[in-house]
Formats: structure tokens, C-alpha cells, sequence
């Protein structure tokens, strides 16, 4: 194989041609061996293989070099005498190393192993960003010396630059697998040094976060640690809430920057129903809400009219959630503090927890509201009084009323456990005995013990047992616990075993 | 589930060891970000679980462990929740510590613990006296506690489970060092704390988180027992229970016969439980099955199991509850086939779920798994191994204080003296 090569430009001269490279490795191989004459027949055969020829070119083209890279230096003369000896033998003396590294892209990929039309868009793509790049810190540039002049570039600008770092970032992403969030593409968080997690392989329950989700944290983290409180803060929190609503401090700062930007509570509440549709069983949530309400309370707390308004809205909401989740217990439990706060001792409560009930009898988180509603109404009822106890405030009507209310509920449905409770709850308010429901309870089982026992709630034969007890009918007492036990609830055998032992 | 012919639920331990250690040593899935916050509280959960398992951790994954726990500490007292929550370096006061990452992160250190001497300072490395005075201003002047400090306020929900994690805090690091002592730092207000306890209690017999709100078991596992000496804990036990006959009622009354068959065609949508038919045997072909709910008619859940007979077992009414269909409920119902429990029939498994339904059939006994410990809701060996580094950890303060005494005592400066003399 005989070579030409203009020392010029280094073009070459293949005088046998071979097949034509398809990948880019494959093609500086062959620029390789183009730019090294013999050096592939030396591979191949060695130097003693060679033909005098080959063995002359070979030899010549490697002594050359200490000269053609100025390592040996000449005087004028032998310089002169060297090159056109070169020339006239056609030396190369520039040439191309071996086994040129491309490097690997995103996906470990070696570049090598490109084809050329590969090659060629990820060059344009590298130097469309090299492009980009130039405009970026020309943009840096610009704000800088705008802000020195205590200005801001114009909004156009801010635009561009939103644009462009999108456009990077997909580009960056493309070549090199980077994963710029949404925060650092946007020129408004460029003051924050965001304070990523670090953590080690080997931590405990790692979780595989979202890239998104990685990024908002660590400028939360920023921004948390530095108090600032401004309207991004406020957008941030948002997108953090958005992935994880249970962080238990994005939403204690969440309401620090409310109050701080001094935000009206009826726009923060209207975004909270939002969240809170979504996230039914989210706790912090309805802290927030307990939060913007005692802060609204202190604006609106000498208007009656602004309170009622403002309960009202309110139970609207909860209304509405209570119809998609009805024993919610974070709901209920803000219900009766805004209740209590906004001394909105309504018939309306009253009559919410009766429709409620009549809906599902066995809904306790209506009948628990029931009873907070008659029995906290500080008109009505002593404050402080435990629910447990005596409370001798409580009109004898009330009493009454609720009594009456329980019983019908649980002829409705002798066995439902809650309006059993609520029975015994109303009647220890009011101080009457459980004796006093003795012969109402009495209705729901007959000829207890004997051969056509038929029993219709087993929350009766408890009652029951109690009653005779008090009344000092041990026996009687025994039974009802003996046939609960036997027959009627063995489930808890070992409960009703416990109360036998109790009886004296 | 209903074949008469086939067997009694059994724990499939090997998919339960394959299920915790995937969560050991990989990712949690994406969906888990929503539990960032309580990253320490999972961490927990899976090496507990391992332990209950009896697999055991290289000194490595020991190391580790130990060495994440101790990052997750905040300068001012307490563990934060999770890296997310902790900030490393100048900043490290912005993190915030939680009370129920600070309860786990102790019994984690003690679980962590293998030998004699690495049980003895399994709690080295943790600011105690930082820790008590933070957790002391944790408490609210109505005795409740808050979750975390913010602005120097205690923020959260008044849980009764933060007065839970509370106690038993103060249990494992207070010892008993007395007024005086070097060591001694200032408490948190016990007969405070009892008074709230007490004063929560509802209608019902339950423990809300106010007296007026519905009660709910979730409420109830509380642990004031292990704040005190042995001779305070039934004084104490009776004092924090207004109506103790109400609230044995009340936890007895959390367990129903589940009807495997009928709940499994149930509309997701029903929010009750399917009532039995009264004085009907009604075995559903198959086994008898003990389901829980937290609160009254509420649906089964694998977690109110633990927490019903976790808390009967404090109360010492064991007998309450019927261990085999209990046990039949987890196992035939909402272990995973894949390892893991669910939260009801038919829920993939996830990591609380898993934890909680493994301790209880682990209460419950047999199954092959270490014995529990109701109140630190792990092992019985890890419960001893907190005592013991509690033990050494005092050991070791009261150590140092007296080497530090030791520089300036008369003794030192005496011996000095002497020297002098004789030259």
C-alpha cells in the first residue's frame, strides 16, 4: 500500500480504498492508519515481515518525528536539507494518535460507536448550547450592571432568558443527562444557593424522591434557613405541599409568610379547600386552616356579623368535604374548634348532625358532634365540664330531648353501637341513672335463659347487667353477662369473663 | 378464603424477610415521598421488623445505621424526622426535631446495639440534657405536647400519642439522677401531663384529642406507666384513667367478627362494618376472623389490631381479646403476598401497614417470631437493650462529671502540693 500525503493540509491519498467506516470509532481507526503508513502492515506481519520498501518508510516516517516536533533542534541549514528530504519521500509527520478516546454520552454509551449523522446532531447540540451559553452570561451580565444602577432589565428580557434556560436545560439534558429543575432554569431563584440533601448510600429508608420534588427541597432548605418571606416563598411552599403534603414545617413557614406578606385569609382559605379535596387524609392541613382561622379571628373578632359570615362559609366547606368523607376526623375536629372560636353554637350544628344520622345511623363522628353540640353550648352548659361527669347547667329539657332522640335512633337499629353510647354519655350530663333506661332497654331482649331466648341487641344485655347489678340482683346481673358471653357476643368472651369476675 | 379444606393462615416469614429486607436495601418507591417527613420513623420499621425476624445486620449495616440515626440529631435537642428536615454544617439549628422521630431514633440506637459493651453506649453520641430540656418545651401549660418547635412554640395537634412518645422519652434517658446532681435537668411537668390525659377522655369511654372530639384508639396507647418508678406506675395508671370500666369498654368493643366473605364483595364506598348477624355462629365456610376498628362501627384495619390489644396488654387485660382469630385476620386477610401486611383486604402492602400487622401477630405469639414489647412497640430484647444503654449512658455522664471534679477538687491540687513539697 503505497501513501501520498501533502504535508499542507494533510490531506491524503489512499491508493487502495477501503471500505468506508460506518461509525465514528471506526473511521479514526482508518484516519489512523491512513496518517501512519506500514503501521497497520507492522501489526499485522511485524517489522521483519515487512518488504525493504515498507521496512524504509516505516523506519524513515518514525525518525523523523523527534525533528518534526522540535524536540532535536537543526541549524538553518540541516533544517532546510531535513524538510525537502520529507517532501521529496512524502514523510508524514503530522499524524493522528491511536485509539482516540470520543468519550461516553448520558447513557454510558461510547461516542465511538456513533454513526456520523449521530455524531453530527449531538455536535449541533453542543454547540447550540455553546450558542445559548454565550447569551446566558450576557443576560448575567446585563442584570448586573443594571442592579448596580438600582435598576431591572426589562421584563422582555426576563422572558428571553426564562426561554433560553429552558432551552439549555433540554439540551443539557439530552447530551449529558443533567437534570436542571424548574427553580434553577428561573432567573427569579438566581440569588438562592439552594442546600441540597446529601446523604450517604448506605442511609435508611431511602426514598426514590422526584428530581422536581429533590430541587423544591433544597430551596425550601434555602430559603427556610435564611427567613426569607416573600411571594415566591409562598409559591414554593405550594410546590413542595403539591408533592408532599405531610412536611410537617413547609406549612408552619407557609403560614409565617401569609402573615408576614400580611395575605388576605379568604384567598389562602380558598387555595386550601383546593388542597384539601385532594388530600382527605392529610393532618397538617387542617392545622393550617386552625392557624389562618385564629388569624382571621383577631380582624374579625369585634364584627359579629363578619364572624357569622365567616363560620358560615366555613361549614359550607366542610360540608361539602363531609359529603365525600364522612367520618373525617381531621374535619370533625375543626369543626368543633371553629364552633367554639367563632361561638357559633347554631341550630344549624344542631341540625347538620340529625341529618347526618338519619343518613347513617352509625356515623359516631355524627353523633360525637351531636353531643359536643348540646353539651359544650356554654349557654346551656358548664364550662370546663368533663364528658364524663355530672353536669347540673344542662337543662332537665335538654336531657330529655336527647334521651328521647337516642332512643328512637336505636329502635331504628337496636344493635348500632353509637347511639347505645350516646344514650349512656346523655344520661351521666344528667345525672340520671342507668336504671332510668332500664325498661326501654329491657324491650330488646325476652326470656333471657330460657329455651326461646331471643336477644335483639347485645348492647342491651350490657346496659342491662349494670342496671340489676345496681339494683343488687347479682344473679340477674350474671346472666345477661353469662348469655353475652355464650350465645349473643362471644367475640369478646374474654371481656364479658372479666366483668363476671367483677360482679359482687 | 373460605375453603373449609384449606389451612389455617400461617405467617410466610421467608416473603416477609424477602419484603423488609428490599426495603433495607433499596429505594422505598417514588409514591413514598408523601412520608418524607417520617423517613426515621420507616427506618425504624424496617429494622425492627428484621429484628422481630431474627435476620441479622452485618456490623456494617449496624454501623451505618447508627451513624444516619446520629445525623438526623438537632443541635438544640431531638432528632429531626428525616435528611429532608435536617441541615448540616452553620445552619444546622434551621432543621426542626419531631417527638416521634426522637422516640425512634432512641430505640433505633438501642436496636442497633449487639454486644455487652456496644448495648452500654448505644446512647453515646446523644445530647441528653439538650434533648430533656427541649422535649420539656415541648409541653403546653395545659400538660399536652406539641410535635415539633416552632419559634420556641410547641406546634401540632394535641395527640394524646405526643404525650405517649413523651413519657416514654423521658423513660429512656431521665434515669433516676436527682435534684443536685450534675446531670439533673429540669422535667416536664408529670402531674400535669397525667391531669390532660386524664381530662380527654369522652362519653364513650375513648381518648380523643380533646374530651369533646370523637374518641379514637389510636388515642389510647398510652405510656405514662414508663415514666415512673415500678411503685408510681399503678398509681399513675389509675390516676390518668378518669373512668377506667368505660375505657376497658370502650377497647373491648374494637373487635367484631370479620365476614371475610361479604367484605370482600363490599362497595368500597360503605363506611361501616358489616354487622355479624347477632348469636349467629357464622364462620363464612372457613375460619373464624377478629377484625379491629379504631372507632365505633368503623371498618377493619390491620393497624387498629396492634393498637387495641397493644394497649389491652399495658392495661394487663390480655384476656380480652381471643389471640387465634385475631391472628387469622392478618394473616388470612391482609398479609401480602408479596410479603407485607395491607391496611384491609385486598391493600397492597406498605411499610407502616407491614410493621404494625408483624408486631401484632408477634404479640399475639408464636408464628416464630421474637417476643414484644407493647409499649416501645418492638422487641423484648430491643426494650432491655434501651434499658441497659440508658443505664450506661448515665454511667458514662457521671463519669465525666467526676473526672471533671477530679481537676478541680482539692484532692488534685493537694497531691500537687506534695509534690512540690517533697522537691
Amino acid at each position: 500500500m503505497a501513501i501520498g500525503i501533502d504535508m499542507n493540509d494533510c490531506q491524503i491519498y489512499v491508493t487502495a480504498p477501503e471500505a468506508p467506516p460506518e461509525t465514528v470509532g471506526e473511521r479514526s481507526k482508518q484516519r489512523y492508519y491512513q496518517t501512519n503508513p506500514v503501521e497497520k502492515r507492522f501489526e499485522e506481519v511485524g517489522f521483519p515481515g515487512l518488504t525493504p520498501a515498507e521496512k524504509k518508510t516505516y523506519t524513515h516516517a518514525n525518525l523523523i518525528l523527534p525533528v518534526a516536533n522540535r524536540l532535536v533542534s537543526l541549524s538553518n541549514k540541516t533544517d532546510r536539507e531535513y524538510w525537502k528530504q520529507v517532501a521529496k519521500e512524502g514523510l508524514p509527520c503530522r499524524r493522528l494518535k491511536n485509539n482516540y478516546h470520543w468519550g461516553q454520552d448520558k447513557h454510558g454509551r461510547d461516542i465511538g460507536t456513533y454513526r456520523f449523522e449521530e455524531l453530527k446532531k449531538r455536535s449541533l447540540s453542543q454547540a447550540k448550547l455553546t450558542a445559548l451559553d454565550v447569551l446566558h452570561r450576557q443576560f448575567l451580565t446585563k442584570r448586573d450592571a443594571a442592579r448596580k444602577n438600582g435598576t431591572e432589565l426589562p421584563q422582555e428580557d426576563i422572558d428571553q432568558e426564562k426561554e433560553r434556560r429552558k432551552e439549555m436545560a433540554a439540551l443539557k439534558r439530552e447530551l449529558y443527562g443533567e437534570i436542571p429543575g424548574p427553580l434553577a432554569n428561573d432567573p427569579e431563584w438566581d440569588d438562592v444557593a439552594p442546600i441540597p440533601q446529601t446523604e450517604p448510600e448506605d442511609a435508611l429508608a431511602r426514598i426514590a424522591y422526584p428530581d422536581e420534588y429533590a430541587e423544591a427541597v433544597s430551596y425550601l432548605r434555602a430559603v427556610m434557613a435564611s427567613e426569607e418571606y416573600s411571594p415566591r416563598c409562598l409559591r414554593l411552599t405550594e410546590r413542595v405541599i403539591g408533592m408532599n403534603p405531610a412536611h410537617y414545617t413547609v406549612w408552619l413557614y407557609r403560614f409565617k409568610v401569609v402573615a408576614a406578606l400580611n395575605l388576605p385569609v379568604l384567598d389562602e382559605i380558598q387555595w386550601l379547600n383546593g388542597v384539601a379535596m385532594d388530600n382527605l387524609k392529610n393532618y397538617q392541613i387542617w392545622h393550617h386552616r386552625q392557624l389562618l382561622l385564629d388569624h382571621h379571628y383577631t380582624a374579625i373578632s369585634s364584627d359579629p356579623e363578619a364572624c357569622k359570615q365567616f363560620a358560615k362559609s366555613e361549614t359550607d366547606f366542610i360540608s361539602k368535604i363531609l359529603a365525600e368523607d364522612t367520618k373525617n376526623y381531621h374535619v370533625w375536629s375543626y369543626r368543633q374548634y371553629l364552633v367554639t372560636k367563632l361561638n357559633y353554637w347554631s341550630p344549624f350544628e344542631l341540625a347538620t348532625t340529625q341529618s347526618m344520622i338519619e343518613d347513617d345511623l352509625r356515623n359516631n363522628s355524627a353523633w360525637s358532634h351531636r353531643f359536643f353540640v348540646v353539651f359544650s353550648d356554654p349557654s346551656v352548659s358548664t364550662t370546663g365540664s368533663a364528658p364524663t361527669e355530672h353536669d347540673p347547667k344542662v337543662p332537665a329539657e335538654i336531657i330529655d330531648r336527647e334521651v328521647k332522640y337516642a332512643k328512637e335512633k336505636i329502635q331504628l337499629a337496636p344493635q348500632n353501637q353509637s347511639a347505645w353510647h350516646y344514650l349512656r354519655g346523655v344520661l351521666v350530663k344528667g345525672g340520671r341513672g342507668l336504671d332510668t333506661v332500664g325498661e326501654f332497654a329491657s324491650q330488646f331482649f325476652t326470656n333471657l335463659g330460657g329455651d326461646d331466648e331471643d336477644v335483639k341487641s347485645s348492647h342491651a344485655l350490657d346496659l342491662m347487667s349494670e342496671v340489676y347489678h345496681k339494683q343488687g340482683d347479682i344473679e340477674k346481673a350474671k346472666l345477661c353477662l353469662q348469655r353475652l358471653m355464650e350465645k349473643w357476643d362471644p367475640v369478646r368472651e374474654g371481656y364479658w369473663k372479666y366483668r363476671l369476675s367483677e360482679l359482687k | 378464603m373460605s375453603n373449609p379444606d384449606a389451612e389455617e393462615p400461617k405467617l410466610d416469614k421467608a416473603r416477609h424477610v424477602k419484603y423488609w429486607q428490599r426495603c433495607h436495601n433499596t429505594f422505598l418507591p417514588t409514591p413514598y415521598t408523601s412520608n418524607d417527613s417520617t423517613r426515621l420513623i420507616f427506618a425504624f420499621f424496617i429494622i425492627s421488623a428484621l429484628d422481630l425476624l431474627s435476620v441479622p445486620l452485618t456490623a456494617q449495616e449496624r454501623a451505618a445505621a447508627r451513624a444516619w440515626v446520629l445525623s438526623l440529631q438537632h443541635p438544640d435537642g431531638g432528632f429531626c424526622g428525616s435528611p429532608t428536615h435536617a441541615i448540616e454544617g452553620d445552619n444546622a439549628s434551621k432543621g426542626s426535631a419531631n417527638i416521634a422521630a426522637t422516640f425512634f431514633a432512641l430505640i433505633l440506637l438501642g436496636l442497633v446495639a449487639e454486644s455487652e459493651e456496644e448495648q452500654r453506649s448505644a446512647f453515646a453520641g446523644v445530647d441528653r440534657k439538650a434533648l430533656l430540656l427541649w422535649l420539656r418545651k415541648l409541653q403546653r401549660s395545659d400538660g399536652s405536647f406539641g410535635q415539633v418547635l416552632w419559634d420556641g412554640e410547641p406546634m401540632g395537634g394535641r395527640d394524646m400519642r405526643h404525650s405517649y412518645l413523651a413519657s416514654s422519652i423521658r423513660f429512656m434517658l431521665r434515669g433516676p439522677v436527682q435534684e443536685g446532681d450534675e446531670n439533673w435537668v429540669e422535667d416536664i411537668d408529670t402531674e400535669r401531663m397525667i391531669e390532660y390525659i386524664k381530662s380527654v377522655q369522652t362519653y364513650d369511654g375513648g381518648i380523643a384529642e380533646s374530651s369533646t372530639e370523637e374518641s379514637h384508639s389510636l388515642a389510647l396507647l398510652d405510656r405514662h406507666s414508663e415514666a415512673f418508678t415500678p411503685g408510681e406506675t399503678k398509681r399513675a395508671l389509675d390516676r390518668g384513667i378518669a373512668d377506667r370500666p368505660s375505657l376497658l369498654r370502650f377497647l373491648a368493643a374494637r373487635q367484631f367478627p370479620y365476614l371475610a366473605a361479604k367484605e370482600q364483595k363490599e362497595d368500597e364506598t360503605v363506611v361501616n362494618y358489616l354487622e355479624a348477624k347477632l348469636g349467629e355462629l357464622d364462620l363464612d365456610g372457613g375460619f373464624p376472623y377478629t377484625g379491629f376498628n379504631g372507632r365505633w362501627n368503623k371498618k377493619a384495619d390491620t393497624c387498629y389490631t396492634w393498637w387495641a390489644c397493644g394497649t389491652l396488654r399495658l392495661l394487663d387485660c390480655d384476656s380480652f381479646y381471643n389471640p387465634e382469630p385475631s391472628c387469622n385476620y392478618l394473616l388470612g386477610i391482609t398479609q401480602h403476598r408479596i410479603g407485607g401486611f395491607g391496611k384491609s383486604v385486598g391493600d397492597p402492602p406498605d411499610i407502616y401497614h407491614s410493621y404494625l400487622g408483624l408486631t401484632t401477630v408477634a404479640l399475639l405469639g408464636g408464628s416464630d417470631l421474637k417476643e414484644v414489647d407493647a409499649g416501645f412497640c418492638c422487641s423484648k430484647e430491643g426494650a432491655r437493650k434501651i434499658e441497659v444503654a440508658r443505664d450506661g449512658l448515665l454511667e458514662s455522664l457521671k463519669k465525666q462529671s467526676e473526672q471533671r471534679g477530679g481537676w478541680e477538687a482539692d484532692e488534685f491540687w493537694g497531691k500537687a502540693a506534695e509534690v512540690v513539697k517533697v522537691k
